[in-house]
């Protein structure tokens, strides 16, 4: 994980009113910025990155240039180019990191095995109890879906001309419940964590 | 998908397309899952970052290639060499690490209820022979209970009807549910089946008797009409049209334990009653339809008492309360069904 410090408020405040004057437009712009950095920074980097929290990192840092009173004028692009040098930083540390961990991975013992097993089984559950809590009709779409997948190789397409509906619409339901699947999934993780940390 | 056309300095386009140097539609969602899966030629790669800042849709397109590219590998769509590439490159986020675990969850888990389905259709179906002969030799063995058996027949196909309409119009609903109510029905289909075996005896017995009854007490025909005649596999009612009630008869009333998955009634009917099609409608005492069947080929039973349609009901239908049976004939099949009379009765189920 990457260490992020906290945001700079006045400076989010100025990134939110270059981003749009509606608070709760410049709010939903923001989460789509995170989202564009997040594909960007996978894409560019080569080791394994939390490119989630590397983008919020990348606007912190433009949050604070703005709080300064550096002249951006295009906020996107800046942030690109922020990205694009975060990343290789990030890159350089993880080769270094990864040189520490071939060291000391002779020297694992078996509670670090114990507790990956246990944390796979939490996230299974996990999974599981999202889907349960989804709406039956939701949850009766995603296992059709997956179902059919198993079946075509166009399983998109016959499965949204069984249900009378476009392909991107289809697409733009299963990505809405996968959203709301794995918003579920980090929810209960998150949660599960803490309780076996008192554990 | 969309289409768009694009123009490229000419050294990108050849890298794009080899030697074709003129203007051409690039297929977005193409460029965009190579540039997920780290294919792409620098040109590519800038043109995409360039419209990810520019372009709103495009992000989005981003997002449902990144699923589909997700949900391809899981269901093996992917071609060797786009596998190679999700592994190495497109795997190194934990993110998209994340989502795949999800994606092959949920694979697992259709694969899982399909095989859960298909297992239990295929156990229904072998089991669904075995009741039509039930039904079969109850309908033509010496008892004269054959109208029954045509109207349990006729209330079985008609549910397995309903049920196979349901299954298609909720066909993708999660199987585990599925399984669930598979399940249950298995355990009510060998329950009725088992009164229907047991309900074939009594017949026999009924029918012997009855044909000694006849010889030995003939001239009382005026004897009170039985009320709830048994209790066990099978329940029967005798029901008087809804006017006695009128003239202080009390609502007919069975208790219908968990054991008795059928409930027979015999609908007195005015003698001479002649219908080719009949109609039995069930409703809760506030109107509310339970169940309706159509073209029932019914022929009235002649007994001492007077005479008698018999339908059966499975008791999973019911539950407890007052309820209204209405019987309607058809005189023949170009005709509206005529109202033939309406039965009052009450149940009350035990657990």
């Amino acid at each position: 994980m990457t260490d992020r410090a906290q945001p700079d408020v006045q400076g989010l405040r100025t990134l939110l009113d270059r981003l749009d004057s509606d608070l709760h437009c410049a709010a939903g712009k923001y989460y789509r910025l995170v989202g564009i950095l997040t594909i960007f920074i996978e894409n560019r980097a080569t080791s394994d990155i939390d490119s989630d929290e590397l983008a919020r990192k990348v606007l912190d840092i433009v949050a604070a240039k703005l709080a300064q009173g550096e002249d951006i004028q295009n906020v996107q692009a800046y942030s690109f180019g922020v990205a694009k040098n975060l990343v290789s930083a990030q890159t350089r540390k993880s080769i270094s990191d990864l040189l520490d961990r071939s060291f000391v991975s002779g020297i694992r013992d078996d509670r670090q095995a114990n507790f990956e097993a246990i944390a796979k089984e939490l996230e299974e559950d996990c999974r599981r109890k999202c889907l349960e809590l989804l709406p039956a009709e939701r949850r009766d779409l995603i296992v059709r879906y997956y179902q059919t997948s198993l079946q075509s190789k166009r399983y998109r397409e016959e499965l949204a001309r069984e249900l009378s509906i476009g392909v991107e619409a289809l697409c733009n339901r299963i990505s809405r419940i996968k959203s709301k699947l794995n918003e579920c999934y980090r929810r209960c993780v998150r949660a599960r964590r803490n309780n076996a940390i008192s554990w | 998908m969309n289409v768009i056309v694009v123009a490229f300095a000419p050294d990108a386009i050849t890298r794009f397309h080899g030697e074709k140097k003129h203007m051409f539609p690039i297929d977005n969602s193409d460029v965009i899952t190579r540039y997920l899966l780290g294919d792409v030629s620098e040109e590519e790669r800038a043109w995409v970052e360039a419209r990810m800042i520019s372009d709103e849709g495009f992000i989005d397109e981003c997002f449902q290639a990144e699923d589909k590219v997700i949900d391809d590998y899981v269901a093996g769509h992917l071609a060797a060499r786009e596998r190679g590439l999700f592994e190495t490159n497109f795997l190194r986020s934990p993110r998209r690490q994340a989502k795949l675990q999800t994606a092959k969850f949920l694979v697992d888990y259709a694969r899982d209820q399909a095989q859960v389905q298909s297992a239990a259709e295929a156990r229904e179906r072998s089991r669904l022979p075995n009741m039509l002969a039930s039904i079969w030799r109850l309908g033509t063995g010496p008892s004269r209970m054959w109208p029954a058996a045509a109207v349990v027949s006729a209330l079985i196909l008609g549910i397995t009807a309903l049920a196979a309409v349901a299954w298609s119009i909720h066909g993708y609903r999660v199987a585990e549910r599925a399984q669930r109510q598979s399940d249950d029905r298995l355990q009510q289909l060998a329950k009725l089946e088992k009164a229907l075996d047991d309900l074939q005896k009594k017949q026999l017995q009924e029918s012997q008797a009855s044909a000694n009854q006849d010889q030995q007490v003939s001239g009382r025909a005026n004897k009170p009409l039985p009320q709830t005649q048994s209790i066990g596999p099978v329940a029967t009612l005798v029901l008087p049209p809804g006017g006695f009630r009128e003239q202080g008869e009390v609502v007919k009333e069975v208790v219908l334990p968990p054991e008795t998955p059928l409930l027979q009634l015999k609908l007195m009917v005015e003698p001479g009653l002649k219908y080719s099609r009949y109609r039995v409608t069930l409703q809760h005492a506030d109107g509310e339809t339970v169940i309706t069947a159509n073209n029932l080929p019914m022929t009235p039973t002649k007994t001492v008492q007077g005479e008698f349609i018999t339908v059966a009901l499975p008791s999973q239908l019911l539950s407890s309360g007052d309820y209204v049976l209405v019987l309607a004939g058809q005189p023949d099949s170009r005709k509206e069904y005529q109202s033939i009379a309406s039965y009052n009765l009450r149940i009350e189920k035990t657990r």
